[in-house]
């Protein structure tokens, strides 16, 4: 099954960067799913005052090890929301100082993730899993591979948790939408 | 008659206003025209952009996260507007995310190739965007409007303007119909007044052949009335003569007998004085002496008799110059010359004009005329002692004669026989109209009282028309004055009688 999926997801990008040298196939999906880190941004709404200035930067996070083999700060580069530039940071733990507007949690064990989602819970922070991961449940996006494409499920309820407000565009293409209790 | 000032053409309608208005016209219908069509254009873009618009908000997610499914379903419900050719979605690197076109339209090329696609107005791209970040872009075609639709939207102004185009023309026509029958009107009227003139002209001719013919009936009248006294006149004139005649006659006759007696007597004085009777000589020699007082007194008798003759033979002239005015003269009239006649009296014409005037004779007529030779001398003679009167510093006169064949003689039906004229033509001082109306007039006179007698040229006139011929007189202040005689000329061999 597995195996299928990364085929197929060989054959997509392939088409499109025929001049890239073979890599491997997990390289090739989370190049894509480095751009749709960025690209979640423009639908979500963060709380006022997540930005202290104009400029400030718009922090995406990795927390644990790095799947992107730098694809994400190549996607980012010269790009912004608005007038924040994007950054990639990596993060071994999340700490109370780091402003992160996106997490990208990509530890190896259930329970990291649980215990980084909990520190997490409630704050402005638009938290993303790997479908990959032994259990991803509680983040606000997840990752999964549908048909040869990388889709996304969306837990509303824990984007209210957050403050965040997510577009009905980004949640009407979501493979599944949990919503929150009684709204 | 001057031509009326033409007020009936206002600026507006002279033809080339007409034509540069339909020019205007023509004009400003292009330019709204040019105008719908663009405002057109520019509301379809307006409504093409607001629904690439649309679909660029729907599309953003879907172009984001590569959902080709779901990008396409928003084109296919964008393309269920039939007025759209081709709709695309490319993401942000260009990639044709999804795409629809109709049959046989091109397909919307990719966004790098764009520059090489031929300029349409109709296809609109706009940016598709969530917040300020661009994510893609939205290309939509509008299919191209039917020129069938397209000239419906103009056939409005089209309408306006052919309609208004015909209008200007069938004015342009009308006015040039209407200066048409304004000119056939000014024609007619220039007519009319042509006529106008011409009864005008035929009035005075009419009201002058009147006045002709009231003057010629005061002459009739005139000369009826002066012919009955001059008639009766001369008969008293007559026996008044007779007995003149009858009185010298007695008065001679005893004159006679008285010298008879008296040279009886001398012989018987002259014996009686041998015989010495002194007492009957006595008586003798006093009978002589009464005989020659006598002689005396019947010389001065005899004197006053020639004096009364010859005022009666004076009255005589008179009463005839005035029958012959009247025509009760009987005229022994006969075939004659005019030249000849003319000839005849040369000497007699140039010794009663004196030395300072000159008769000049331009004799050209070979024909004969009727008429009497001593009424025709005297005339003659008339009309040059005139003439020279009327020229007291001397001059010269003109007396023609010519032969006037029926052709050259512009005169009515009633006169178209062969003519003879004469003339005679001075350089004198002329006359007035006035005068000259009444030159003709019996006892008018322009001479000093006693000089003229007023009756000579209305004695000519008198004998002319008696000769059935034509007096005529023109004359002009200091220009002179030619008198013309014109009469019939013979042709017949016998005599005819002339009342």
């Amino acid at each position: 099954m597995r195996e299928c999926t990364l085929a197929l997801l060989l054959m997509l990008p392939a088409a499109t960067l025929p001049a890239q040298p073979p890599q491997p196939d997990v390289s090739l999906e989370y190049a894509v799913k480095a751009t749709y880190l960025y690209k979640l941004a423009p639908f979500v709404n963060w709380p006022p005052g997540t930005f202290t200035s104009p400029d400030a930067p718009f922090d995406i996070c990795v927390l644990g090890r790095n799947p992107f083999h730098g694809f994400l700060e190549k996607s980012i580069t010269g790009r912004s929301l608005g007038t924040h530039p994007f950054r990639v940071l990596a993060l071994d733990a999340p700490a109370p100082g780091d402003d992160c507007q996106i997490v990208f949690i990509s530890y190896p064990r259930a329970e990291q993730v649980r215990a980084a989602l909990q520190v997490l819970d409630g704050k402005p922070v638009l938290t993303v899993t790997d479908s990959e991961d032994a259990d991803s449940s509680g983040s606000i996006v997840q990752f999964v591979i549908r048909g040869g494409h990388v889709r996304f499920e969306i837990d509303n309820a824990a984007a209210v948790r957050n403050h965040l407000v997510i577009s009905s565009k980004l949640l009407g293409l979501a493979l599944a939408v949990k919503e929150a209790d009684g709204s | 008659m001057t031509r009326p000032p033409r007020t009936h053409d206002s600026l507006l309608l002279k033809p080339g206003a007409i034509m540069a208005s339909v020019a205007l016209l023509l004009l400003v219908g292009t330019f709204a025209m040019v105008y719908q069509f663009r405002a057109a254009s520019a509301e379809r873009l307006r409504q093409l952009t607001a629904q690439a618009n649309t679909l660029a908000a729907s599309v953003t997610a879907a172009v984001s996260f590569d959902d080709r499914i779901a990008a396409r379903e928003y084109v296919r419900a964008l393309m269920l507007d039939p007025r759209l050719d081709a709709v695309a979605v490319y993401d942000d690197s260009g990639r044709l995310i999804a795409g629809d076109e109709r049959m046989g339209s091109p397909a919307i090329v990719p966004v790098s190739g764009r520059a090489k696609q031929p300029k349409n107005p109709m296809l609109v791209e706009v940016p598709a965007r969530q917040g300020t970040t661009v994510l893609g872009s939205v290309w939509v075609r509008a299919t191209p409007t039917p020129w069938t639709m397209q000239l419906a939207r103009v056939s409005g102004v089209i309408l306006l303007t052919i309609m208004a185009v015909v209008m200007l023309s069938l004015l342009g026509v009308a006015q040039r119909m209407l200066t048409r029958a304004n000119a056939d009107v000014h024609q007619r009227a220039e007519e009319l007044a042509d006529t106008n003139r011409r009864l005008i002209a035929e009035m005075e001719q009419r009201s002058r052949a009147e006045e002709a013919l009231r003057q010629s009936q005061k002459m009739d009248a005139v000369g009826q009335l002066s012919g009955g006294i001059a008639h009766d006149f001369n008969n008293m004139l007559m026996i008044v003569k007779s007995a003149l005649v009858l009185l010298e006659h007695r008065l001679g006759q005893s004159v006679a007998a008285v010298e008879r007696f008296a040279d009886a007597a001398r012989d018987r004085v002259a014996t009686g004085v041998q015989q010495d009777v002194s007492e009957p000589l006595r008586v003798l020699e006093d009978g002589l002496a009464v005989v020659a007082e006598g002689r005396t007194r019947w010389q001065k008798i005899n004197r006053y008799l020639q004096t009364a003759s010859d005022g009666i033979d004076k009255a005589a002239d008179l009463t005839r110059r005035l029958l012959a005015f009247a025509r009760r003269q009987p005229l022994s009239a006969r075939s004659l010359r005019l030249d000849d006649l003319i000839g005849d009296i040369r000497v007699l014409l140039a010794h009663s004009v004196g030395s300072n005037v000159e008769i000049v004779y331009q004799l050209d007529s070979s024909w004969h005329v009727f008429c009497d030779a001593n009424q025709m001398e005297n005339a003659i003679l008339n009309l040059v002692i005139n003439a020279r009167d009327a020229m007291p510093r001397g001059g010269q006169i003109v007396i023609s004669t010519a032969d006037l064949p029926v052709a050259v003689d512009g005169c009515s039906g009633e006169m178209a026989v062969d003519q003879v004229r004469l003339r005679v033509a001075d350089t004198g001082t002329g006359m007035s109209e006035e005068v000259r109306s009444r030159a003709v007039d019996p006892f008018f006179t322009t001479k000093p009282v006693g000089k003229g007698t007023g009756l000579g040229l209305s004695t000519i006139l008198g004998y002319v028309m008696q000769s059935n011929g034509r007096l005529s007189i023109e004359s002009e202040l200091d220009k002179g004055t030619t008198v013309d005689i014109v009469l019939p000329r013979e042709v017949r061999d016998v005599p005819r009688e002339v009342a």
